[in-house]
C-alpha cells in the first residue's frame, strides 16, 4: 500500500504553511520529515488526518484518489494521527482514554461503561505493541513516555494502515524517547505505514528508512537511509552547505582567573554535593539526562530554586542568592530554558523585553535615556532581524526571539551567564549564529556555563565539560581536544 | 479577517461611544446639551479616579472587587474627622485606602489566595463594617469647608472637583508612562515567571498595586462623600462593576500587562454615558443593570487575548 500526497498547498491566512509539498507513505517503512521550524512538517502529517483541510493538492491510496475532509474521513481511509502535545486526561482510566471518542460503544447512557469489555479490548491494542502497560493501572502512575504509547494505542483503535507520530518524542527524557522509538520499530516490522517527525536527528537516523527533507512548505527531496550522510542532509534543510564551520573554534589561551567557586552545592531532591570552577572566558558546559542535576546547578546559582547545603563564591566573595534579583545585583545573568514561557513575553514589544531585566531607573522613573540606548546596542549586537523594536516579539522566529532573550541577559552587563538550553528548538542558520555569539562573549572575557541535553552541541562549544548523572556530578573533563559522544555517554548513562 | 477584527477591537470603545450618543440623543433631545455633559463629568469623576487605580490591578493580571467597599469605608473616615480637618479629611480616606490595599494585598502575596476570591471576601467584610459603623443610617456632612472645596466652583461653570479629576488623572497617567514602578507592573501582569527572573521583586509590585488601588478608592470615596453630603450605608454598592467595567471597555484586557490612562478615561466615559442616558430617556434601574451586566460581558469578549492556537509548526 502506498500513500501519496502531491502538490500540497495550505495556507493560514497570509502565512503560506505548504506550498508545493509531497509525501510518500508505504507499508512496512518509516518515512521520516525533517526539516527546519516552519518547513512545514506537523502542517502535512495534520492535512493527511483530516486536521487542517488543504486548500489544493491530491492525496491518494493506491493510486485511487482520496477525499479527506475531517478527521473522521481520515479514519475511514485507515489513517490515524499522535499529536505532539499530550491528550491525556490522568483523571480517567487507560481504557478510557484509549478509546476517548467512542465510549458510547462501550456503555449505554445512565447503564456506565462495560468495563470488562473496554478493558479487554484496551488490554489487546496494549498487548500487540508489545507495551507492557497493565490497562488497570492507575493512569497517574506512568511515565511521559508510557503516555505516547497510549496515545498510540489510541489511533491503533482504528485499525489503521498508516500511523502519523507528530514530534512524539519532544516532552520525554532519553529513556523514554529510546523506548518509544523501539516500539514504533515494532509496528513498522507489522506492516504499518508510518510517517515520523522529529527534531532529534539521531532518533531519525536510527528509525527511518526514508527521508523527506522539506524547506519553507516545499518538498525539497527524499532520500532512502543509506544515500544520507549528516553534511548533506543539514545542506538540504538549510539550503546551503554549512559544513564544519556550525561551531566556532575554542579557546586555545589557558585559562584565566577563576570567578565562581562552587563547592559541595546541594539542592533538595534536585542535586547532591557538587564542586567545580568556572573562570573567566570559558564556556562550561553541563551535559546530562534531562532532570539529572545540570538544571539544579545553574539555578541554584542563580538563586531560582533554594540552596540546601554548600557553598558559591563569586571573586572569592562568598554568597547565597536566594532570589533572582540578588544575583542580578551580583552580576550573574540567567537565560532560561523555556523561552517562550519563561525567557520573554511574547506580545511585549522586542525593546520592552531586553530592557525588563536591567530596567534602567532614575530614583522612581524609567531612564528612558539609557532603555533606548540599551535597546539599540543589544539590538545591534546580538543581530536580532527586526527593522523596529518596537514591533511585538511574537513577530519574530523561534531563533531570533532567543537572541531578545540574549539581550536581555547581556543588558545587565553580567561577569557570569548561565544558559539552559539556548538553542532548544530553533534552526540551524539561527543556532550558528547563536553559537558565534556566545563564543564571542566568552572571547571578551565573560565567563559561561551552558546546560544543554544537545550532545553534539555540548562537544562543539565547550572549553571543559561537566556531566551530570541521577543529580549528581558524575565527571569532569578538564579538557575538551577531540572527545566523542562515546567518550561522554557512558557517564551520562 | 484577522487584521480587521484587529482593528475593530482597536476602534471599539470609539464605535461604541458614537453609537451611545447616536441612541440618547434620538431618545431625547437634552442629552446632547451642556448642562447635561457638566453632569456626566460630575459623575465620572468618582468612577473615574477608583478606575485608575484598578488600571494598576489589572494590567497586573488581578482584580479587585473590594473597591466600592473601600470607598464607603473611607467616605466614613470622612464624616468621622471632616470637623476637624475640613478640606483635608480626604488624607484620613487615603489612610483607610492603604490599609485595605494591604489587606489584600497581604492575601493575595503571601497566603497565595487568587485575588477574585481574596476581594470578593474583604468586600463582603468591608460591606460588613460599613453597615456597623453607620448603624444603617447615613451620617451626615455639614462641614462647610470641605463641602466648598470639592463641590463648590472656583472658576465659574466648572466644578472644583472636575478640575482636580483632570489634574490627578494627569498624575497618573505621568506614573503610567514614567515610572519604573508601571513597567514592573506591565512585566509581572504579561509573565509572571518571566518577571521573577528578569530580577523583577513581584511580591513588591503586587502589594504596591492594591495598596495604589485602594488609596485611589479612599481618595474616590472622599469625592463621593462630597458629592452626596454624607456617607450612606449602600454608598459604593455594585461599584465595583462599573470601575470594572470602564477600565476594560476602554480596551484594557483583563488577561493582563496592557493597559492605558486615556482608553480608561475612555471607558469611564462610556459607562458614565451609559447611566447617564438611560436615565434620560426612562429606562428604570432594573434594566439598566441588565444592559450594564452585558455589556461588561462584551467588552471582556472584545479585548481578551485567547492565546492564539499554535497554527504552523
Amino acid at each position: 500500500m502506498i500513500l501519496e500526497a502531491r502538490n500540497i498547498c495550505k495556507t493560514f491566512g497570509a502565512t503560506v504553511a505548504l506550498s508545493d509539498a509531497y509525501v510518500q507513505l508505504r507499508s512496512g517503512e518509516v518515512n521520516a520529515l525533517v526539516g527546519e521550524n516552519g518547513a512545514g512538517k506537523s502542517t502535512i502529517l495534520k492535512a493527511i488526518a483530516g486536521v487542517h483541510n488543504i486548500d489544493s493538492g491530491s492525496i491518494t491510496i493506491d493510486d485511487k484518489e482520496i477525499k479527506i475532509g475531517n478527521m473522521k474521513d481520515a479514519y475511514a481511509n485507515g489513517i490515524s494521527i499522535v499529536f505532539q502535545e499530550s491528550t491525556i486526561d490522568p483523571f480517567i482510566s487507560i481504557a478510557e482514554n484509549i478509546f476517548i471518542d467512542r465510549l458510547h460503544e462501550y456503555g449505554k447512557p445512565l447503564r456506565g461503561i462495560n468495563w470488562k469489555k473496554i478493558n479487554q479490548d484496551a488490554q489487546e491494542i496494549l498487548d500487540s505493541m508489545e507495551s507492557d502497560i497493565d490497562v488497570k493501572k492507575d493512569i497517574r502512575a506512568l511515565n511521559l513516555g508510557q503516555w505516547k504509547l497510549i496515545e498510540v494505542a489510541r489511533a491503533l483503535a482504528y485499525n489503521p494502515k498508516i500511523l502519523l507520530l507528530d514530534e512524539s518524542t519532544a516532552f520525554l527524557n532519553h529513556n523514554e524517547a529510546v523506548s518509544f522509538v523501539e516500539s514504533v520499530k515494532k509496528l513498522r516490522e507489522k506492516g504499518m505505514a508510518i510517517g515520523f517527525v522529529s527534531h532529534h536527528m539521531q532518533e531519525v537516523y536510527d528509525l527511518a528508512d526514508r527521508i523527506t527533507i522539506m524547506r519553507d512548505g516545499n518538498f525539497i527531496m527524499e532520500m532512502e537511509r543509506s544515500e544520507v550522510n549528516q553534511e548533506r542532509l543539514e545542506a538540504a534543510m538549510v539550503g546551503r552547505n554549512i559544513g564544519d564551520k556550525l561551531y566556532p573554534e575554542k579557546r586555545t589561551a589557558p585559562a584565566e582567573e577563576v570567578i565562581l567557586k562552587v563547592e559541595n552545592l546541594e539542592v533538595e531532591n534536585q542535586l547532591e554535593a557538587a564542586s567545580f570552577n568556572l573562570h573567566k572566558g570559558e564556556i562550561l558546559g553541563i551535559g546530562g539526562l534531562k532532570e539529572s542535576g545540570g538544571d539544579a546547578i545553574i539555578n541554584a546559582i542563580f538563586g531560582a530554586v533554594p540552596i540546601k547545603k554548600g557553598k558559591v563564591e563569586i571573586e572569592g566573595e562568598s554568597y547565597t542568592s536566594t532570589v533572582p534579583a540578588a544575583s542580578l545585583r551580583r552580576k550573574v545573568s540567567l537565560l532560561p530554558g523555556e523561552r517562550t514561557l519563561e525567557g520573554l513575553i511574547v506580545n511585549f514589544s522586542i525593546g520592552d523585553n531586553i530592557v525588563m531585566s536591567a530596567g534602567p531607573k532614575k530614583g522612581l522613573l524609567r531612564d528612558k535615556k539609557k532603555e533606548k540606548e540599551l535597546i539599540g546596542k543589544y539590538v545591534e549586537q546580538v543581530k536580532i532581524k527586526t527593522d523596529n523594536p518596537n514591533n511585538p516579539a511574537s513577530s519574530l522566529s523561534g531563533g531570533n526571539m532567543q537572541k531578545v532573550v540574549i539581550g536581555k541577559c547581556l543588558a545587565t552587563e553580567p561577569k557570569i551567564l548561565l544558559l539552559n538550553n539556548p538553542t532548544r528548538g530553533i534552526d540551524i542558520s539561527a543556532r550558528q549564529e547563536i553559537y558565534s555569539l556566545i563564543r564571542g562573549l566568552a572571547n571578551e572575557g565573560l565567563a559561561i556555563i551552558m546546560l544543554t541535553e544537545d550532545l553534539l552541541e555540548l562537544l562543539g562549544m565547550s572549553d571543559r565539560i561537566i556531566i551530570t548523572r541521577h543529580n549528581a556530578i558524575s565527571k569532569i573533563f578538564e579538557e575538551n581536544n577531540g572527545l566523542t559522544e562515546e567518550d561522554v555517554i557512558s557517564y551520562i548513562v | 479577517m484577522n487584521e480587521k477584527m484587529g482593528k475593530l477591537k482597536k476602534y471599539f470603545p470609539f464605535i461604541l461611544l458614537i453609537i451611545l450618543v447616536a441612541i440618547f440623543t434620538t431618545g431625547n433631545s437634552r442629552f446632547l446639551t451642556f448642562q447635561n455633559f457638566m453632569v456626566i463629568a460630575q459623575q465620572m469623576v468618582v468612577t473615574l479616579i477608583a478606575a485608575l487605580g484598578m488600571l494598576f490591578v489589572i494590567v497586573e493580571g488581578s482584580i479587585d472587587l473590594s473597591v466600592g467597599g473601600i470607598v464607603a469605608l473611607s467616605a466614613i473616615a470622612v464624616t468621622m474627622t471632616v470637623d476637624q480637618l475640613g478640606a483635608f479629611a480626604i488624607i484620613p480616606a487615603m489612610l483607610v485606602g492603604v490599609v485595605c490595599g494591604l489587606i489584600n494585598g497581604c492575601c493575595f502575596t503571601f497566603l497565595k489566595i487568587p485575588t477574585f476570591i481574596v476581594t470578593m471576601g474583604t468586600m463582603t467584610s468591608f460591606r460588613g463594617l460599613v453597615l456597623i459603623l453607620t448603624g444603617g443610617s447615613q451620617i451626615m456632612i455639614t462641614n462647610r469647608p470641605f463641602l466648598n472645596f470639592y463641590n463648590g466652583q472656583y472658576i465659574d461653570g466648572v466644578n472644583n472637583n472636575v478640575i482636580m479629576v483632570i489634574i490627578i488623572t494627569a498624575i497618573v497617567w505621568y506614573v503610567f508612562k514614567n515610572f519604573a514602578f508601571a513597567r514592573e507592573v506591565r512585566a509581572v501582569g504579561g509573565a509572571e515567571k518571566v518577571a521573577t527572573l528578569a530580577g523583577i521583586k513581584i511580591n513588591k509590585i503586587k502589594m504596591g498595586v492594591f495598596v495604589l488601588c485602594g488609596i485611589m478608592a479612599g481618595i474616590a470615596g472622599c469625592f463621593q462623600s462630597a458629592r452626596s453630603y454624607a456617607a450612606t450605608p449602600t454608598m459604593g454598592d455594585g461599584m465595583e462593576m462599573d470601575v470594572i467595567a470602564a477600565v476594560v471597555l476602554g480596551g484594557t484586557p483583563m488577561s493582563g500587562g496592557i493597559g492605558s490612562v486615556l482608553t480608561t478615561v475612555l471607558g469611564t466615559l462610556i459607562i458614565c454615558i451609559l447611566s447617564n442616558g438611560m436615565n434620560i430617556i426612562g429606562l428604570s434601574a432594573d434594566i439598566q443593570k441588565v444592559v450594564k451586566g452585558i455589556i461588561l460581558i462584551f467588552a471582556v469578549c472584545m479585548t481578551v487575548d485567547r492565546k492564539r492556537m499554535g497554527v504552523i509548526k
